[in-house]
């Protein structure tokens, strides 16, 4: 599927528990398509397509809003917690945290659409349960 | 032995040979020395070999070579495995970029959840923190 078409159908899908998306496509030496979810005060979800997977990815935080001294503490909630987050693990670009999930490029649209929704709801609890590491 | 089967075993001994991950405990994700055409033609050496296989009458022959087929296949199979884990990590660190050079300031909002969560007044659906042996600071 490329992101055209997941455009298409993201933009035209509402979910059972009535929430709709708004797409933008962003242009670069990448292609990356960013997610919003209508009636859910979440986050962008940026997703993006390599030879073999399907990357959607929320961005939390960066190591500069971390407190320094409950970095270790945080760390050590991160890896607690993960396997217990549906469909979604934690990772780290560059000096950021992020929530992503990885899908097959064969995926049907109605499984991204599950992961967008998921990652939200993951995303929420993430930032409710970390709020006090952060500055 | 068959001068085709021989020569088609020694491509294949050389191409594990140059790819070794499971004895090298170093490796790291660095671009690979390999290119798309010499995978293109060990995929052709075991097309052949495949076929070559089916002709041999001599069973201990045709199981050793087959053994060192499937060897093949391995140092293949972890090659583009690592293909990939090399284009995942390009691919994504790209995704930042991209958004920086889009957005410009605006970028530093999309790129911090926590930033979105302050005026958030969602409620969350779970309490992670009661999966977690980390203790709160109030308790």
């Amino acid at each position: 599927m490329n992101t055209t078409d997941l455009i298409n159908h993201l933009s035209h899908h509402r979910t059972p528990e009535g929430y709709t998306f708004d797409c933008q496509h962003i242009k670069g030496e990448v292609n990356v398509l960013q997610v919003e979810m209508n009636g859910f005060e979440g986050f962008p979800v940026f997703i993006t397509c390599t030879e073999h997977q399907i990357i959607c990815v929320v961005y939390l935080w960066s190591e500069t809003e971390i407190v320094a001294d409950l970095r270790t503490d945080m760390l050590e909630m991160m890896l607690d917690t993960n396997i217990a987050i549906p469909l979604s693990s934690y990772a780290r670009v560059g000096e950021r945290y992020v929530l992503f999930g990885a899908l097959s490029i064969s995926s049907e649209p109605d499984r991204i659409i599950e992961e967008v929704v998921t990652l939200n709801e993951n995303a929420l609890d993430v930032m409710f349960a970390m709020d006090e590491f952060l500055r | 032995m068959s001068k085709k089967r021989q020569q088609l075993e020694q491509q294949m001994m050389a191409f594990c040979h140059q790819f070794r991950p499971f004895d090298n405990r170093h490796t790291k994700l660095t671009p690979l020395n390999i290119s798309g055409k010499q995978l293109d033609e060990i995929k052709v050496v075991l097309k052949e070999a495949g076929e070559v296989a089916l002709q041999t009458d001599y069973q201990v022959e045709t199981a050793n070579f087959n053994k060192l087929m499937e060897q093949t296949e391995r140092c293949l199979k972890a090659v583009k495995r690592q293909q990939m884990m090399l284009e995942t990590t390009e691919n994504i660190n790209k995704v930042t970029d991209v958004i920086i050079n889009n957005y410009g300031n605006e970028a530093s909002r999309l790129l911090s959840a926590k930033r979105t969560y302050a005026q958030s007044k969602q409620k969350p659906t779970t309490d992670l923190f009661s999966l977690s042996s980390v203790k709160r600071d109030n308790d």
